[in-house]
């Protein structure tokens, strides 16, 4: 299988962001690809920078302070970084859909459910109001909503929480779009909501054909949705893999730590499992493998030199110099080269 | 164990260096600040930098242009507009400076009691604000000035109880803003008694606003006395200050434009570096912005 | 009775029939109520010394105002809460700052829960400092520093001012305020909910390390019923406003009794892929506070409601030992999952795509 046929192809994206202490790396070196209908989750703490990942793919980095330092976002055949503003707009909201944590915040409290989805609707379609109102019906039905017609000329103040996130995947699904990019769209939620918002999710990756790339700080989430997943620790790509590869055997001394130090609710251990200390300042990483100064294994070589991302297994890529027994490598193997092969 | 895993994190710079590093580090700051000290200075050595008295009238130099011994020229009693122009830096920047002040000081302790304890007092003080800010400034400014009388210190009481329903209203929103904060309910979980609570914890944080809206007033403050001084409510001649300057010179505009143009410019470039800097400290004191 | 009474005598905190009541009032001149959020609406429990009780709840369901209340931070509509022999509700001022050196909180954000304007020294310091413990400044210093190892940060942190620090940091300097006047009870509001997850686990451990070695009591206020499963020793199921169901941790998760308490388990993502899901999944939002349904509370969303549900409230009762659930059909068998209410049969139509190779 070739390159071509992937939907996104993320290669050595850097996004940089210039601040008075300092280059922030937010995203540093990320490659990887997602296919027609697939769903890849990408998992990491807050400043790892797996929003701004997904904010580069969508072109929502405000330049300056954020820059693009290097690397390409192929979706469909094209490169995102090298299109125009212009031809960027036409492709949000209708190729690529995003939705966000917020659901409060993400509606504007003045308009009506119907002119909100009418309007994102129209915006791309060449349709009549009637057929816009149409289809807005439609994709409520889609999200679960059971009272549709009535609903769509309520205001957002009259939903709740869980309602108005159904209406904001609504509206991202309103023009069918190839890649809906969910950034944390339950964190917001009380549990019992977001089971519904996940069941949702759930349902439309067989309904719906959009390949779907979930953000979230949530490894339990990611285990309930995603089929593919990409594990980011300060700025860098540590591991990525199938889903039940990565919480069967995960490589990186990252994935390890941050699965043991969940607390699962069908377990009991007195002590929990940690990470020590604490993610490095972003204006300041540490040298060679970003991971070194909390990781149990870390060596001269990892303190050194960065290690690259390596196939450790089938379908299975991680970045740890354990992998090579702490000596260095001629040929990294980069996800895109293992996918080639 | 603590020190392995713990980076080392360097000492903060202290809160007024790091303001003061920041409105230097940006040159139309450093020229707004630097055209305040000059006022200041100008103010403060007047009677050594003045070249001539303000008072001493010559008829028979009267209206000239600027250059020779009058380097600004001279008025239509033959005063050296110069003098007279360093001589109201003074009147201007005391009332200026002041009347926000003590407006400022004032209206803090009354707008964080209120907001702080609420109930009755609250409510009268809400209301009389509501009241007060019903006129505009300048004329609240000149009703307060007209019903004490003339007079330099008439005009700073007027201005500060002008000035006073606004810094009240900033100094409640705050407190109830802050009174939410929980660090402030940390304090008083920790047994912090109410007084202990505002002077510790509220107005430390609400202090930063307050001077820069205080700076702000400051501006509006030297606009609003040079305008009681040229309705003839201000400073009252022979004193110099701007206002009277240009009233002054209002009334002998075909002999001499140059009071006018003088004192003017001085009002317009101290309104300017003043606004300057005001905005320049609110950037710098948001929190937001502090890393 | 008399093991009510046994039971209340070696309890720290006693909380009977608590209610917190929000009035909506309209009207510009004569402001009438028109109606009432009833945030805590009746909420009893004890909290016996070194333990761990925890208030779990989805938000809005008066857990955050049920430990605001025991702290006498907000004014109590109606109840009693009976702590170390006081009335904490009477209590007069002063009275009331003796009995807040044992009775301490620490906060959600660690962010905001810290006055930015502080050094460090002067957080910590400040329980110490109002409450007239050492006075010399000195030993303050020192205490402070003693605080700062016990909480596993070092002595030179204490001239640094809380931005400079992490969320874990900060939260570890929260507790060190807490800590300091070496109080019996901490009032913990969603203590790790604001912390990524390896930063949680730090704390967790670290909360659990300092109940052991100074015999401490947390009331654990909660929306995350993994963490709870942790470090709690009792758990309290809260929804709208009361109790629905209170036990011990083993009980309650093996055999949680309330139908609300069975869907909240069933509901909490599971780290596994190939974990078996069995999800109860509750029809529509939580209602308002303002507008709490008639008879059982929990009866709009219900999946066992019948008529006696919409008319009658019902009983906290003992359905085991020490194990009690406010429902009129309380059983440790869960709810049969059938169809769901919004989206039937989607758990079987999840194809596995392959998309790696």
């Amino acid at each position: 299988m070739s390159t071509i046929e992937r939907l996104l192809e993320v290669h050595d994206l850097r996004t940089y962001f210039d601040t008075k202490h300092g280059i922030v790396q937010s995203v540093d070196g990320v490659s990887f690809g997602i296919d027609k209908g697939g769903c890849l989750g990408v998992v990491g703490e807050s400043g790892s920078g797996k929003s701004v990942t997904a904010l580069s793919i969508m072109r929502l980095i405000q330049t300056p302070p954020g820059r693009f330092a290097s690397g390409t976002i192929r979706f469909c055949g094209e490169d995102l970084l090298a299109k125009p503003e212009r031809a960027m707009r036409k492709i949000r909201g209708k190729d690529i859909s995003m939705i966000f944590q917020e659901p409060m915040t993400s509606l504007n409290p003045v308009f009506t459910i119907g002119n909100q989805i009418t309007e994102a609707i129209r915006l791309h379609n060449d349709v009549t109001l009637a057929q816009a109102r149409q289809r807005a019906i439609e994709v409520l039905d889609l999200v679960g909503i059971a009272d549709s017609g009535r609903l769509i000329d309520q205001y957002p103040h009259h939903l709740s929480g869980g309602m108005r996130q159904r209406v904001m995947i609504a509206m991202a699904l309103s023009c069918s779009p190839k890649l809906l990019i969910a950034d944390e769209p339950t964190t917001a939620l009380d549990v019992t909501i977001q089971a519904q918002i996940l069941d949702l999710l759930r349902k439309l990756r067989s309904e719906v054909d959009a390949a779907i790339m979930l953000v979230t700080h949530d490894l339990g989430v990611i285990a309930e949705v995603v089929d593919e997943v990409l594990v980011m620790y300060a700025g860098k790509v540590v591991e990525h893999a199938r889903v039940q590869t990565l919480f069967d055997a995960p490589q990186h001394p990252y994935t390890v730590g941050l699965i043991d130090s969940i607390p699962k609710i069908d377990e009991t251990r007195y002590r929990l499992k940690t990470i020590e200390g604490t993610v490095p300042n972003p204006t300041d990483f540490p040298p060679g493998c970003r991971f070194s100064t909390r990781c149990p294994h870390a060596r001269d070589i990892c303190r050194g030199e960065e290690p690259p991302l390596l196939k450790v297994g089938e379908h299975h890529l991680a970045a740890c110099w354990k992998n090579t027994d702490f000596r260095p490598v001629r040929q990294p193997e980069a996800w895109g080269a293992a996918n080639v092969s | 164990m603590a020190d392995t895993t713990i980076p080392q994190i360097p000492l903060a710079q202290s809160q007024m260096r790091r303001v003061i590093c920041e409105l230097i580090s940006n040159k139309v700051t450093l020229v707004g600040l630097i055209i305040i000290g000059a006022m200041l200075l100008l103010a403060l050595l007047t009677p050594w930098i003045a070249p001539h008295s303000p008072y001493v009238q010559n008829a028979f130099n009267a209206n000239q242009a600027p250059g020779g011994t009058h380097l600004w020229g001279t008025d239509h009693f033959g005063r050296d507009v110069l003098s007279r122009v360093i001589w109201g830096t003074r009147v201007s920047l005391l009332v200026g400076i002041g009347a926000p002040l003590l407006a400022g000081i004032a209206g803090t302790f009354v707008g964080t009691f209120a907001g702080y304890y609420g109930g009755w007092f609250d409510r009268i003080v809400m209301r009389l604000v509501d009241l007060l800010m019903s006129f505009p400034t300048l004329l609240l400014g000149v009703m307060i000035a007209a019903a004490l009388g003339p007079g330099f210190s008439n005009v700073i009481a007027a201005l500060s109880i002008a000035l006073f329903p606004r810094f009240i209203r900033l100094a409640r929103a705050s407190t109830l803003t802050l009174c939410n904060e929980p660090y402030v309910e940390a304090a008083i979980a920790a047994g912090r008694s109410s007084s202990r609570v505002i002077t510790k914890h509220i107005i430390p944080n609400l202090i930063g606003p307050i001077i820069v809206m205080a700076t702000l007033w400051i501006a509006t403050a030297i606009r609003l006395e040079a305008s009681l001084s040229f309705l003839g409510l201000g400073t009252q001649p022979p004193s110099p200050s701007w206002g009277n300057i240009i009233r002054d010179g209002m009334n002998n505009i075909l002999g001499t434009p140059y009071p006018i143009i003088f004192a003017g410019l001085a009002i317009t470039v101290s309104v300017l570096a003043f606004n300057m800097v005001g905005d320049a400290l609110r950037d710098a004191l948001d929190p937001e912005t502090q890393v | 009775m008399s093991r009510e009474e046994q039971q209340s005598a070696e309890s720290l905190l006693q909380v009977r029939d608590l209610v917190k009541h929000y009035p909506i009032r309209e009207g510009i001149f004569v402001p009438r109520e028109v109606g009432r959020v009833r945030a805590v609406d009746g909420v009893s429990f004890n909290v016996h010394e070194s333990e761990t009780l925890a208030l779990v709840g989805e938000s809005g369901c008066g857990k955050s105002t049920t430990g605001r209340l025991i702290l006498r931070l907000i004014a109590t509509t109606s109840g009693q809460i009976d702590f170390m022999g006081h009335d904490l509700i009477q209590v007069g001022k002063r009275a009331l700052r003796t009995v807040r050196r044992d009775l301490q909180i620490v906060f959600q954000d660690p962010y905001a829960s810290l006055d930015p304007r502080l050094r460090v020294e002067d957080i910590i310091a400040e329980p110490l400092e109002s409450f007239g413990l050492l006075p010399r400044r000195k030993e303050r210093r020192e205490r402070v520093h003693e605080l700062l190892h016990e909480v596993g940060l070092s002595s030179y942190h204490a001239d640094r001012y809380p931005h400079q620090f992490s969320g874990g940091q900060r939260q570890r300097i929260g507790i060190a305020r807490a800590l300091a006047v070496e109080p019996k009870l901490i009032v913990a509001d969603e203590p790790v909910s604001a912390l990524d997850v390896s930063t949680q686990s730090q704390i967790i451990n670290l909360m659990q390390d300092l109940q052991e070695r100074h015999g401490l009591s947390f009331l654990f206020i909660s929306h995350d019923l993994t963490v709870v499963k942790h470090i709690a020793h009792r758990v309290a199921v809260m929804y709208l406003g009361k109790i629905v169901e209170i036990a011990d941790k083993q009980s309650l998760y093996r055999t949680p009794h309330h139908p609300y308490t069975q869907a909240l388990l069933s509901a909490v993502p599971k780290p596994d892929p190939s974990a078996h899901r069995q999800r109860i999944i509750l029809k529509d939002d939580v209602p308002s506070a303002s507008r709490i349904p008639t008879g059982c509370r929990f009866h709009t969303r219900c999946p066992l409601a019948d008529a006696i549900c919409r008319e009658q409230e019902p009983p906290l009762k003992e359905v085991a030992g020490g194990h009690h659930a406010a429902c009129h059909f309380a059983s440790p068998f869960p709810i049969p999952v059938h169809d769901r209410p919004t989206m039937p049969g989607v758990e079987t139509s999840v194809p596995i795509r392959q998309n790696i190779r």
